[in-house]
Protein backbone atom coordinates (compact mmCIF):
# COMPACT_ATOMS: atom_id res chain seq x y z
CA UNK A 1 0.00 0.00 0.00
CA UNK A 2 1.33 3.44 -0.84
CA UNK A 3 1.85 5.99 1.89
CA UNK A 4 2.42 9.73 1.90
CA UNK A 5 5.74 10.53 3.55
CA UNK A 6 4.50 14.05 4.29
CA UNK A 7 1.07 13.32 5.84
CA UNK A 8 1.79 9.84 7.19
CA UNK A 9 -1.41 8.32 5.85
CA UNK A 10 -1.98 5.38 3.51
CA UNK A 11 -3.16 6.51 0.11
CA UNK A 12 -5.67 4.38 -1.80
CA UNK A 13 -4.59 2.90 -5.12
CA UNK A 14 -5.59 4.96 -8.13
CA UNK A 15 -5.14 8.30 -6.38
CA UNK A 16 -3.09 10.58 -8.65
CA UNK A 17 -1.56 12.31 -5.61
CA UNK A 18 -1.99 12.43 -1.85
CA UNK A 19 -5.53 13.81 -1.32
CA UNK A 20 -4.40 15.73 1.74
CA UNK A 21 -1.24 17.55 0.64
CA UNK A 22 -1.67 17.35 -3.13
CA UNK A 23 1.88 16.05 -3.67
CA UNK A 24 2.58 13.09 -5.94
CA UNK A 25 6.31 12.98 -5.17
CA UNK A 26 5.74 12.16 -1.49
CA UNK A 27 4.00 8.85 -2.21
CA UNK A 28 6.15 5.87 -1.28
CA UNK A 29 5.74 2.11 -1.63
CA UNK A 30 3.59 0.41 -4.19
CA UNK A 31 2.94 -3.06 -2.87
CA UNK A 32 -0.38 -4.48 -1.69
CA UNK A 33 -3.41 -2.29 -2.18
CA UNK A 34 -6.68 -1.40 -0.59
CA UNK A 35 -10.20 -1.29 -1.99
CA UNK A 36 -10.64 1.99 -3.80
CA UNK A 37 -14.08 3.56 -3.95
CA UNK A 38 -15.25 4.10 -7.49
CA UNK A 39 -15.92 7.80 -7.75
CA UNK A 40 -17.53 9.55 -10.69
CA UNK A 41 -15.15 10.55 -13.42
CA UNK A 42 -15.75 14.26 -12.77
CA UNK A 43 -16.25 15.63 -16.25
CA UNK A 44 -16.21 19.36 -16.73
CA UNK A 45 -19.74 20.55 -16.01
CA UNK A 46 -20.82 22.68 -18.93
CA UNK A 47 -24.26 23.74 -17.80
CA UNK A 48 -25.32 23.43 -14.22
CA UNK A 49 -28.94 23.41 -13.12
CA UNK A 50 -28.63 26.77 -11.41
CA UNK A 51 -31.51 28.22 -9.46
CA UNK A 52 -30.98 31.61 -11.11
CA UNK A 53 -31.82 30.26 -14.54
CA UNK A 54 -35.24 30.56 -16.17
CA UNK A 55 -35.75 27.45 -18.21
CA UNK A 56 -38.14 28.22 -21.02
CA UNK A 57 -40.54 25.48 -21.89
CA UNK A 58 -42.99 25.31 -24.74
CA UNK A 59 -46.12 25.86 -22.61
CA UNK A 60 -44.81 29.12 -21.20
CA UNK A 61 -43.83 30.31 -24.66
CA UNK A 62 -47.25 29.37 -26.08
CA UNK A 63 -49.09 31.17 -23.27
CA UNK A 64 -46.96 34.27 -23.75
CA UNK A 65 -47.56 34.31 -27.50
CA UNK A 66 -51.30 33.64 -27.15
CA UNK A 67 -51.70 36.55 -24.72
CA UNK A 68 -50.13 39.00 -27.15
CA UNK A 69 -52.03 37.78 -30.19
CA UNK A 70 -55.37 37.73 -28.32
CA UNK A 71 -54.67 41.32 -27.19
CA UNK A 72 -53.92 42.38 -30.77
CA UNK A 73 -57.13 40.68 -31.99
CA UNK A 74 -59.16 42.32 -29.21
CA UNK A 75 -57.81 45.76 -30.20
CA UNK A 76 -58.83 45.18 -33.81
CA UNK A 77 -62.28 43.95 -32.73
CA UNK A 78 -62.88 47.01 -30.53
CA UNK A 79 -61.81 49.29 -33.40
CA UNK A 80 -64.15 47.53 -35.82
CA UNK A 81 -67.10 47.50 -33.41
CA UNK A 82 -66.78 51.24 -32.66
CA UNK A 83 -67.41 52.51 -36.23
CA UNK A 84 -67.43 49.41 -38.47
CA UNK A 85 -64.04 50.39 -40.00
CA UNK A 86 -60.39 49.70 -39.16
CA UNK A 87 -58.62 52.95 -38.26
CA UNK A 88 -56.35 53.24 -35.21
CA UNK A 89 -56.65 49.52 -34.43
CA UNK A 90 -54.19 48.45 -37.14
CA UNK A 91 -51.13 50.46 -35.98
CA UNK A 92 -51.86 49.71 -32.30
CA UNK A 93 -52.23 45.96 -32.79
CA UNK A 94 -49.17 45.98 -35.09
CA UNK A 95 -47.17 47.63 -32.32
CA UNK A 96 -48.38 44.97 -29.84
CA UNK A 97 -47.08 42.29 -32.22
CA UNK A 98 -43.82 44.25 -32.54
CA UNK A 99 -43.51 44.27 -28.74
CA UNK A 100 -44.09 40.50 -28.73
CA UNK A 101 -41.34 40.16 -31.35
CA UNK A 102 -38.93 42.14 -29.18
CA UNK A 103 -39.79 40.26 -26.00
CA UNK A 104 -39.43 36.78 -27.46
CA UNK A 105 -35.79 37.31 -28.47
CA UNK A 106 -34.51 35.96 -25.09
CA UNK A 107 -36.82 32.97 -25.56
CA UNK A 108 -34.74 31.87 -28.52
CA UNK A 109 -32.24 30.53 -25.96
CA UNK A 110 -33.47 27.55 -23.97
CA UNK A 111 -32.08 28.91 -20.68
CA UNK A 112 -31.49 32.46 -19.57
CA UNK A 113 -30.38 34.04 -16.32
CA UNK A 114 -33.11 35.96 -14.48
CA UNK A 115 -31.28 39.29 -14.52
CA UNK A 116 -30.29 38.96 -18.18
CA UNK A 117 -33.93 38.40 -18.96
CA UNK A 118 -34.96 41.51 -16.99
CA UNK A 119 -32.35 43.61 -18.77
CA UNK A 120 -33.31 42.30 -22.18
CA UNK A 121 -37.02 42.84 -21.58
CA UNK A 122 -36.39 46.39 -20.33
CA UNK A 123 -34.35 47.12 -23.44
CA UNK A 124 -37.10 45.70 -25.67
CA UNK A 125 -39.88 47.71 -24.00
CA UNK A 126 -37.69 50.85 -24.09
CA UNK A 127 -37.06 50.37 -27.82
CA UNK A 128 -40.78 49.98 -28.36
CA UNK A 129 -41.59 53.16 -26.40
CA UNK A 130 -38.89 55.15 -28.25
CA UNK A 131 -40.45 54.00 -31.52
CA UNK A 132 -43.88 55.25 -30.46
CA UNK A 133 -42.37 58.51 -29.20
CA UNK A 134 -40.58 59.18 -32.50
CA UNK A 135 -43.75 58.69 -34.56
CA UNK A 136 -44.41 62.44 -34.28
CA UNK A 137 -40.86 63.23 -35.47
CA UNK A 138 -39.14 64.04 -32.16
CA UNK A 139 -38.08 62.47 -28.88
CA UNK A 140 -39.99 63.91 -25.96
CA UNK A 141 -40.97 61.62 -23.05
CA UNK A 142 -39.34 58.30 -23.97
CA UNK A 143 -35.91 59.11 -22.47
CA UNK A 144 -37.60 59.18 -19.02
CA UNK A 145 -39.22 55.76 -19.46
CA UNK A 146 -36.01 54.35 -20.91
CA UNK A 147 -33.99 55.55 -17.91
CA UNK A 148 -36.58 54.23 -15.44
CA UNK A 149 -36.58 50.81 -17.11
CA UNK A 150 -32.96 50.29 -18.10
CA UNK A 151 -31.03 51.74 -15.16
CA UNK A 152 -32.50 49.54 -12.36
CA UNK A 153 -32.21 46.40 -14.52
CA UNK A 154 -28.61 47.22 -15.41
CA UNK A 155 -27.74 47.93 -11.76
CA UNK A 156 -29.42 44.67 -10.70
CA UNK A 157 -27.46 42.78 -13.37
CA UNK A 158 -24.14 44.32 -12.31
CA UNK A 159 -24.84 43.63 -8.60
CA UNK A 160 -25.75 40.04 -9.39
CA UNK A 161 -22.59 39.69 -11.48
CA UNK A 162 -20.50 40.96 -8.55
CA UNK A 163 -22.25 38.58 -6.15
CA UNK A 164 -21.74 35.71 -8.56
CA UNK A 165 -18.03 36.45 -8.96
CA UNK A 166 -17.31 36.80 -5.25
CA UNK A 167 -15.82 33.59 -4.00
CA UNK A 168 -15.77 34.24 -0.29
CA UNK B 1 -52.79 5.96 4.01
CA UNK B 2 -55.68 8.00 2.66
CA UNK B 3 -55.99 8.87 -1.00
CA UNK B 4 -55.60 12.61 -0.32
CA UNK B 5 -52.39 12.27 1.61
CA UNK B 6 -50.87 10.47 -1.37
CA UNK B 7 -51.46 13.50 -3.52
CA UNK B 8 -50.06 16.24 -1.38
CA UNK B 9 -48.31 16.59 1.93
CA UNK B 10 -47.04 19.40 4.08
CA UNK B 11 -43.31 19.77 4.54
CA UNK B 12 -42.30 18.69 8.01
CA UNK B 13 -41.02 21.33 10.39
CA UNK B 14 -37.31 20.60 9.83
CA UNK B 15 -37.75 20.49 6.05
CA UNK B 16 -39.32 23.95 5.78
CA UNK B 17 -35.98 25.70 5.60
CA UNK B 18 -34.35 23.51 2.92
CA UNK B 19 -36.25 24.64 -0.22
CA UNK B 20 -35.50 28.22 0.79
CA UNK B 21 -31.76 27.76 1.14
CA UNK B 22 -31.26 25.54 -1.90
CA UNK B 23 -28.81 27.24 -4.21
CA UNK B 24 -26.04 26.36 -6.61
CA UNK B 25 -23.75 26.01 -3.57
CA UNK B 26 -26.15 24.22 -1.27
CA UNK B 27 -28.12 21.34 -2.70
CA UNK B 28 -29.73 19.96 0.49
CA UNK B 29 -29.04 16.46 -0.87
CA UNK B 30 -27.12 13.69 0.83
CA UNK B 31 -25.93 10.45 -0.67
CA UNK B 32 -25.82 6.90 0.59
CA UNK B 33 -23.72 4.48 -1.43
CA UNK B 34 -23.34 0.73 -1.29
CA UNK B 35 -20.52 -0.94 -3.19
CA UNK B 36 -21.42 -4.49 -4.18
CA UNK B 37 -19.18 -7.38 -5.13
CA UNK B 38 -20.53 -7.53 -8.69
CA UNK B 39 -21.25 -4.92 -11.38
CA UNK B 40 -24.72 -3.37 -11.22
CA UNK B 41 -27.42 -4.45 -13.65
CA UNK B 42 -29.40 -1.23 -14.35
CA UNK B 43 -32.51 -3.07 -15.61
CA UNK B 44 -32.74 -5.12 -12.43
CA UNK B 45 -32.07 -2.04 -10.34
CA UNK B 46 -34.93 -0.20 -12.08
CA UNK B 47 -37.27 -3.14 -11.42
CA UNK B 48 -36.27 -3.16 -7.75
CA UNK B 49 -36.77 0.60 -7.56
CA UNK B 50 -40.25 0.37 -9.10
CA UNK B 51 -41.24 -2.13 -6.41
CA UNK B 52 -39.67 -0.23 -3.54
CA UNK B 53 -41.31 3.06 -4.54
CA UNK B 54 -44.72 1.44 -3.99
CA UNK B 55 -43.80 0.89 -0.33
CA UNK B 56 -42.32 4.42 0.00
CA UNK B 57 -44.90 6.58 -1.87
CA UNK B 58 -44.11 9.59 0.33
CA UNK B 59 -40.73 9.86 -1.45
CA UNK B 60 -42.30 9.91 -4.92
CA UNK B 61 -43.11 13.59 -4.64
CA UNK B 62 -42.09 16.91 -6.08
CA UNK B 63 -41.97 20.32 -4.55
CA UNK B 64 -44.79 22.70 -5.29
CA UNK B 65 -45.35 26.28 -4.29
CA UNK B 66 -48.64 27.29 -2.72
CA UNK B 67 -49.79 30.75 -1.67
CA UNK B 68 -48.48 30.52 1.89
CA UNK B 69 -46.28 27.43 2.07
CA UNK B 70 -44.35 25.08 -0.14
CA UNK B 71 -45.73 21.56 -0.15
CA UNK B 72 -45.05 18.15 -1.61
CA UNK B 73 -47.20 16.84 -4.42
CA UNK B 74 -47.35 13.20 -5.45
CA UNK B 75 -45.72 12.57 -8.82
CA UNK B 76 -46.81 9.80 -11.16
CA UNK B 77 -43.24 9.53 -12.40
CA UNK B 78 -41.14 6.81 -10.75
CA UNK B 79 -37.49 7.90 -10.53
CA UNK B 80 -35.31 6.41 -13.24
CA UNK B 81 -31.95 4.89 -12.41
CA UNK B 82 -29.17 6.98 -13.92
CA UNK B 83 -25.50 6.49 -14.58
CA UNK B 84 -23.47 8.22 -11.89
CA UNK B 85 -21.60 10.76 -14.00
CA UNK B 86 -21.29 13.92 -11.96
CA UNK B 87 -20.09 15.05 -8.59
CA UNK B 88 -22.23 13.77 -5.73
CA UNK B 89 -25.27 15.70 -4.49
CA UNK B 90 -25.87 18.12 -7.38
CA UNK B 91 -28.38 20.81 -6.64
CA UNK B 92 -32.03 20.72 -7.74
CA UNK B 93 -33.59 23.21 -10.08
CA UNK B 94 -36.43 25.53 -9.15
CA UNK B 95 -39.65 24.08 -7.68
CA UNK B 96 -41.41 24.94 -10.96
CA UNK B 97 -39.46 22.27 -12.78
CA UNK B 98 -41.20 19.37 -11.10
CA UNK B 99 -38.05 17.51 -10.28
CA UNK B 100 -38.21 14.51 -7.96
CA UNK B 101 -36.31 14.86 -4.72
CA UNK B 102 -34.77 11.40 -4.94
CA UNK B 103 -32.18 10.03 -7.36
CA UNK B 104 -30.91 6.50 -7.79
CA UNK B 105 -27.54 6.23 -9.50
CA UNK B 106 -25.22 3.42 -10.43
CA UNK B 107 -21.61 3.17 -11.51
CA UNK B 108 -19.70 -0.08 -11.92
CA UNK B 109 -20.25 -1.93 -8.61
CA UNK B 110 -21.85 0.94 -6.76
CA UNK B 111 -25.48 1.88 -6.14
CA UNK B 112 -26.08 5.37 -4.78
CA UNK B 113 -29.26 6.92 -3.51
CA UNK B 114 -29.40 10.68 -3.24
CA UNK B 115 -32.22 12.12 -1.15
CA UNK B 116 -33.05 15.68 -0.37
CA UNK B 117 -33.37 16.70 3.26
CA UNK B 118 -36.73 18.14 2.18
CA UNK B 119 -37.95 14.52 2.24
CA UNK B 120 -36.20 12.86 5.11
CA UNK B 121 -33.15 12.61 7.31
CA UNK B 122 -30.52 9.85 7.29
CA UNK B 123 -32.81 7.34 9.02
CA UNK B 124 -35.32 7.38 6.16
CA UNK B 125 -32.54 7.30 3.58
CA UNK B 126 -30.85 4.27 5.14
CA UNK B 127 -34.12 2.38 5.34
CA UNK B 128 -34.84 3.18 1.70
CA UNK B 129 -31.45 2.02 0.37
CA UNK B 130 -31.56 -1.12 2.54
CA UNK B 131 -34.92 -2.10 1.04
CA UNK B 132 -33.74 -1.22 -2.45
CA UNK B 133 -30.69 -3.46 -2.02
CA UNK B 134 -32.80 -6.26 -0.54
CA UNK B 135 -35.19 -6.16 -3.51
CA UNK B 136 -32.26 -5.99 -5.94
CA UNK B 137 -30.79 -9.16 -4.42
CA UNK B 138 -34.21 -10.87 -4.42
CA UNK B 139 -34.48 -10.24 -8.18
CA UNK B 140 -31.02 -11.77 -8.46
CA UNK B 141 -32.42 -14.93 -6.88
CA UNK B 142 -31.16 -14.51 -3.32
CA UNK B 143 -33.69 -15.16 -0.58
CA UNK B 144 -33.80 -12.11 1.69
CA UNK B 145 -36.29 -12.43 4.57
CA UNK B 146 -38.30 -9.54 5.99
CA UNK B 147 -36.36 -8.45 9.08
CA UNK B 148 -37.63 -5.33 10.85
CA UNK B 149 -34.57 -5.42 13.15
CA UNK B 150 -32.40 -4.58 10.15
CA UNK B 151 -34.98 -2.27 8.55
CA UNK B 152 -35.94 -4.74 5.80
CA UNK B 153 -39.67 -4.18 5.38
CA UNK B 154 -42.39 -6.26 3.77
CA UNK B 155 -42.66 -4.50 0.41
CA UNK B 156 -46.12 -5.96 -0.15
CA UNK B 157 -47.51 -4.24 2.93
CA UNK B 158 -49.14 -0.83 2.95
CA UNK B 159 -47.24 2.18 4.28
CA UNK B 160 -48.26 2.87 7.86
CA UNK B 161 -49.85 6.27 8.65
CA UNK B 162 -47.23 7.04 11.31
CA UNK B 163 -44.47 6.82 8.70
CA UNK B 164 -45.54 10.08 7.08
CA UNK B 165 -46.42 12.19 10.12
CA UNK B 166 -44.66 15.39 11.09
CA UNK B 167 -43.36 14.12 14.41
CA UNK B 168 -42.25 17.58 15.53
CA UNK B 169 -45.88 18.68 15.72
CA UNK B 170 -46.83 15.51 17.62
CA UNK B 171 -44.47 16.25 20.47
CA UNK B 172 -44.63 20.05 20.44
CA UNK B 173 -45.19 21.49 23.88
CA UNK B 174 -46.32 25.14 23.67
CA UNK B 175 -45.40 25.73 27.31
CA UNK B 176 -41.74 24.74 26.89
CA UNK B 177 -39.30 27.69 26.84
CA UNK B 178 -37.70 28.46 23.49
CA UNK B 179 -34.07 27.67 22.81
CA UNK B 180 -31.68 30.65 22.98
CA UNK B 181 -29.97 32.12 19.94
CA UNK B 182 -26.19 31.88 19.98
CA UNK B 183 -23.64 34.43 18.74
CA UNK B 184 -22.04 33.77 15.33
CA UNK B 185 -19.35 31.10 15.19
CA UNK B 186 -16.04 31.05 13.33
CA UNK B 187 -16.21 29.75 9.75
CA UNK B 188 -13.36 28.49 7.60
CA UNK B 189 -12.18 31.17 5.19
CA UNK B 190 -11.27 29.75 1.80
CA UNK B 191 -11.95 30.17 -1.88
CA UNK B 192 -14.89 28.13 -3.17
CA UNK B 193 -14.70 25.79 -6.17
CA UNK B 194 -16.92 26.12 -9.20
CA UNK B 195 -20.59 25.59 -8.16
CA UNK B 196 -21.56 21.94 -8.29
CA UNK B 197 -18.06 20.67 -7.52
CA UNK B 198 -18.11 18.58 -4.37
CA UNK B 199 -14.66 17.40 -3.35
CA UNK B 200 -14.69 14.29 -1.22
CA UNK B 201 -12.02 12.78 0.99
CA UNK B 202 -12.82 9.57 2.83
CA UNK B 203 -10.62 8.32 5.62
CA UNK B 204 -10.90 4.62 6.44
CA UNK B 205 -9.99 3.50 9.92
CA UNK B 206 -10.21 0.11 11.57
CA UNK B 207 -13.28 0.23 13.85
CA UNK B 208 -11.74 -1.94 16.58
CA UNK B 209 -8.60 0.21 16.66
CA UNK B 210 -10.70 3.38 16.95
CA UNK B 211 -12.97 1.83 19.58
CA UNK B 212 -10.08 0.72 21.76
CA UNK B 213 -8.65 4.26 21.59
CA UNK B 214 -11.95 5.92 22.53
CA UNK B 215 -12.64 3.34 25.27
CA UNK B 216 -9.26 4.08 26.81
CA UNK B 217 -10.33 7.75 26.95
CA UNK B 218 -13.82 6.78 28.26
CA UNK B 219 -15.64 8.65 25.49
CA UNK B 220 -17.77 7.66 22.51
CA UNK B 221 -16.54 7.76 18.90
CA UNK B 222 -18.82 10.76 18.15
CA UNK B 223 -17.38 12.65 21.12
CA UNK B 224 -13.83 11.81 20.14
CA UNK B 225 -14.18 12.86 16.50
CA UNK B 226 -16.05 16.04 17.45
CA UNK B 227 -13.27 16.91 19.88
CA UNK B 228 -10.55 16.29 17.26
CA UNK B 229 -12.41 18.50 14.81
CA UNK B 230 -12.82 21.32 17.32
CA UNK B 231 -9.20 21.05 18.45
CA UNK B 232 -7.87 21.24 14.89
CA UNK B 233 -10.33 24.00 13.92
CA UNK B 234 -8.84 25.98 16.78
CA UNK B 235 -5.41 25.79 15.12
CA UNK B 236 -6.87 26.81 11.75
CA UNK B 237 -8.61 29.74 13.41
CA UNK B 238 -5.44 30.88 15.17
CA UNK B 239 -3.62 31.15 11.84
CA UNK B 240 -6.49 33.13 10.33
CA UNK B 241 -7.43 36.82 10.35
CA UNK B 242 -6.95 38.25 13.91
CA UNK B 243 -10.51 39.66 13.79
CA UNK B 244 -11.88 36.10 13.62
CA UNK B 245 -9.72 34.54 16.34
CA UNK B 246 -12.07 35.37 19.21
CA UNK B 247 -15.16 33.75 17.68
CA UNK B 248 -16.45 30.52 19.25
CA UNK B 249 -16.01 27.21 17.44
CA UNK B 250 -19.13 25.09 17.22
CA UNK B 251 -19.92 21.78 15.61
CA UNK B 252 -23.44 20.87 14.71
CA UNK B 253 -24.03 17.24 15.76
CA UNK B 254 -27.42 15.89 14.60
CA UNK B 255 -29.36 13.75 17.06
CA UNK B 256 -31.90 11.15 15.94
CA UNK B 257 -35.02 11.83 18.02
CA UNK B 258 -36.75 8.55 17.26
CA UNK B 259 -35.12 6.81 20.21
CA UNK B 260 -36.42 9.48 22.62
CA UNK B 261 -40.03 9.55 21.46
CA UNK B 262 -40.56 6.11 19.94
CA UNK B 263 -42.03 7.70 16.80
CA UNK B 264 -40.75 6.04 13.65
CA UNK B 265 -41.60 8.61 11.01
CA UNK B 266 -39.90 8.42 7.61
CA UNK B 267 -39.71 12.19 7.36
CA UNK B 268 -37.18 14.37 9.15
CA UNK B 269 -37.05 13.73 12.85
CA UNK B 270 -33.67 14.86 14.03
CA UNK B 271 -32.36 17.99 15.65
CA UNK B 272 -28.89 18.91 16.74
CA UNK B 273 -26.66 19.76 19.63
CA UNK B 274 -23.81 22.20 19.22
CA UNK B 275 -20.75 21.43 21.36
CA UNK B 276 -18.42 24.39 21.40
CA UNK B 277 -15.15 25.78 22.64
CA UNK B 278 -14.53 29.50 23.04
CA UNK B 279 -10.94 30.45 22.09
CA UNK B 280 -11.46 33.94 23.52
CA UNK B 281 -11.05 32.24 26.92
CA UNK B 282 -7.64 30.86 25.96
CA UNK B 283 -6.03 27.91 24.20
CA UNK B 284 -7.77 24.56 24.67
CA UNK B 285 -5.58 21.48 24.94
CA UNK B 286 -6.95 18.31 23.39
CA UNK B 287 -7.77 16.91 26.82
CA UNK B 288 -9.76 20.04 27.69
CA UNK B 289 -11.56 19.96 24.34
CA UNK B 290 -12.49 16.31 24.78
CA UNK B 291 -13.68 17.01 28.31
CA UNK B 292 -15.82 19.94 27.12
CA UNK B 293 -17.37 17.94 24.28
CA UNK B 294 -17.99 14.83 26.39
CA UNK B 295 -19.83 16.72 29.12
CA UNK B 296 -21.71 18.95 26.69
CA UNK B 297 -23.05 16.00 24.73
CA UNK B 298 -23.87 14.02 27.86
CA UNK B 299 -25.76 16.98 29.31
CA UNK B 300 -27.55 18.25 26.23
CA UNK B 301 -28.50 15.14 24.32
CA UNK B 302 -31.62 14.76 26.37
CA UNK B 303 -35.32 14.95 25.70
CA UNK B 304 -35.64 18.11 27.79
CA UNK B 305 -32.98 20.07 25.93
CA UNK B 306 -34.36 18.96 22.57
CA UNK B 307 -37.84 20.09 23.64
CA UNK B 308 -36.61 23.71 23.73
CA UNK B 309 -35.46 23.54 20.12
CA UNK B 310 -38.76 22.01 19.03
CA UNK B 311 -40.59 24.74 20.90
CA UNK B 312 -38.64 27.40 18.98
CA UNK B 313 -38.98 25.77 15.56
CA UNK B 314 -42.62 24.64 15.69
CA UNK B 315 -43.66 27.77 17.62
CA UNK B 316 -42.34 29.85 14.71
CA UNK B 317 -44.14 27.75 12.12
CA UNK B 318 -47.57 27.88 13.75
CA UNK B 319 -47.41 31.57 14.69
CA UNK B 320 -50.51 33.21 13.06
CA UNK B 321 -48.50 36.19 11.80
CA UNK B 322 -45.91 34.00 10.07
CA UNK B 323 -48.60 31.73 8.64
CA UNK B 324 -50.38 34.67 7.02
CA UNK B 325 -47.31 35.95 5.12
CA UNK B 326 -47.37 35.07 1.39
CA UNK B 327 -44.68 32.58 0.34
CA UNK B 328 -42.38 34.95 -1.66
CA UNK B 329 -41.99 37.23 1.38
CA UNK B 330 -41.82 34.24 3.72
CA UNK B 331 -38.98 32.74 1.67
CA UNK B 332 -36.93 35.93 1.87
CA UNK B 333 -37.64 36.16 5.60
CA UNK B 334 -36.71 32.52 6.27
CA UNK B 335 -33.54 32.86 4.23
CA UNK B 336 -32.34 35.85 6.20
CA UNK B 337 -33.27 34.10 9.48
CA UNK B 338 -31.34 31.03 8.43
CA UNK B 339 -28.25 33.06 7.53
CA UNK B 340 -28.43 35.00 10.77
CA UNK B 341 -29.45 32.32 13.28
CA UNK B 342 -28.89 29.00 11.49
CA UNK B 343 -25.77 28.57 9.45
CA UNK B 344 -23.92 31.41 11.16
CA UNK B 345 -24.05 29.54 14.47
CA UNK B 346 -22.00 26.57 13.32
CA UNK B 347 -18.42 26.16 12.17
CA UNK B 348 -19.09 22.79 10.62
CA UNK B 349 -21.39 19.81 10.91
CA UNK B 350 -20.53 16.26 11.91
CA UNK B 351 -23.11 13.54 11.42
CA UNK B 352 -22.42 10.03 12.70
CA UNK B 353 -24.88 7.55 11.20
CA UNK B 354 -23.65 4.79 13.50
CA UNK B 355 -23.29 1.16 12.55
CA UNK B 356 -24.93 0.03 9.33
CA UNK B 357 -25.93 -3.62 9.54
CA UNK B 358 -27.62 -5.88 7.00
CA UNK B 359 -29.16 -9.35 7.39
CA UNK B 360 -26.52 -12.07 7.08
CA UNK B 361 -27.96 -13.14 3.69
CA UNK B 362 -27.05 -9.72 2.24
CA UNK B 363 -23.63 -9.23 3.84
CA UNK B 364 -21.57 -11.35 1.38
CA UNK B 365 -22.77 -9.18 -1.54
CA UNK B 366 -21.99 -5.78 -0.01
CA UNK B 367 -18.39 -4.68 0.17
CA UNK B 368 -18.74 -1.20 1.45
CA UNK B 369 -21.26 1.42 2.58
CA UNK B 370 -20.57 5.16 2.64
CA UNK B 371 -22.43 8.40 3.28
CA UNK B 372 -21.75 11.75 1.60
CA UNK B 373 -23.18 15.14 2.34
CA UNK B 374 -22.39 18.42 0.67
CA UNK B 375 -20.85 21.61 1.99
CA UNK B 376 -23.14 24.59 2.36
CA UNK B 377 -22.35 28.16 1.27
CA UNK B 378 -20.86 29.25 4.60
CA UNK B 379 -20.22 25.86 6.22
CA UNK B 380 -17.78 24.91 3.53
CA UNK B 381 -16.85 21.47 4.85
CA UNK B 382 -19.29 18.87 6.20
CA UNK B 383 -18.30 15.63 7.83
CA UNK B 384 -20.21 12.38 8.01
CA UNK B 385 -19.19 9.01 9.36
CA UNK B 386 -20.49 5.50 9.67
CA UNK B 387 -19.27 2.06 10.54
CA UNK B 388 -19.76 -0.87 8.21
CA UNK B 389 -18.36 -4.35 8.80
CA UNK B 390 -14.94 -3.80 10.41
CA UNK B 391 -14.23 -0.36 8.93
CA UNK B 392 -15.09 3.14 10.06
CA UNK B 393 -15.56 5.61 7.20
CA UNK B 394 -15.11 9.33 7.88
CA UNK B 395 -16.08 11.40 4.85
CA UNK B 396 -15.29 15.08 4.38
CA UNK B 397 -17.25 16.85 1.67
CA UNK B 398 -16.08 20.32 0.82
CA UNK B 399 -16.88 23.02 -1.71
CA UNK B 400 -13.45 24.64 -1.35
CA UNK B 401 -10.25 23.72 -3.15
CA UNK B 402 -7.89 23.09 -0.25
CA UNK B 403 -8.51 20.31 2.29
CA UNK B 404 -7.53 22.54 5.23
CA UNK B 405 -9.42 20.70 7.94
CA UNK B 406 -8.89 17.22 6.49
CA UNK B 407 -5.09 17.55 6.54
CA UNK B 408 -4.98 18.46 10.19
CA UNK B 409 -7.69 15.96 11.19
CA UNK B 410 -6.07 12.91 9.62
CA UNK B 411 -2.60 13.99 10.72
CA UNK B 412 -3.96 14.07 14.29
CA UNK B 413 -5.46 10.57 14.01
CA UNK B 414 -2.17 9.38 12.59
CA UNK B 415 -0.26 10.80 15.56
CA UNK B 416 -2.62 8.92 17.89
CA UNK B 417 -1.44 5.67 16.32
CA UNK B 418 -4.44 5.03 14.09
CA UNK B 419 -3.71 3.64 10.67
CA UNK B 420 -5.65 5.81 8.21
CA UNK B 421 -6.19 5.15 4.52
CA UNK B 422 -7.36 8.16 2.57
CA UNK B 423 -9.04 8.33 -0.81
CA UNK B 424 -10.65 11.10 -2.76
CA UNK B 425 -12.54 11.91 -5.93
CA UNK B 426 -9.50 13.76 -7.29
CA UNK B 427 -8.56 13.01 -10.85
CA UNK B 428 -5.33 13.25 -12.76
CA UNK B 429 -4.87 16.93 -13.56
CA UNK B 430 -6.72 18.27 -10.50
CA UNK B 431 -4.78 20.55 -8.19
CA UNK B 432 -5.30 21.35 -4.53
Amino acid sequence: MRSCSHCGVHVADGEPFCPLCGEGSTLIGNEGGCPRAVFPTNPKIVRLPLQSLIVIDFHLFALFTALFFISAGAILAIDWLSDKTFAWGIPVSASVILLWGLLIIPYLSSQIRVFNYLLFSSAAISAYLILIDTLDGSLSWSWVTTTVLIVPSAVARILFLMKDKSSY
Amino acid sequence: MSRESLYWAKLDNAALIFPVIVSKWNSSFYRLSATLTEPIDPTRLQKALDTVMLRFPYYQVRLKQGAFWLFLEHSNRVPEVELDRYYPCLTIKTPKQKELLIRVLYLQNRISVELSHILCDGFGGILFIKNLLAEYFRLQGVSIPVSPDYGILDLGSLPQPEESIDAFHEIYDPKAPKDKQLPPAYRIQAKRCQPGVNRVITGIVDTQQLLSLTRSLKVTITEYITAVLLYELQHIQQSDDPALREKPLRINVPVNLRKFYNLYTMKNFSLYTVPEIDPSLGYYTFKETLHAVHHYLQKNTTEKYIKQQISRNVGGEIHPLIRSIPIPIKKAFLKSMHTKYGESQQTTCFSNLGTIAFPEQMNPFIERFTCYTTGAYHTKTMISALSFKDKFYITFDRIIDTPILERRFFAFLNKQGLSVTVESNNQQGDTL
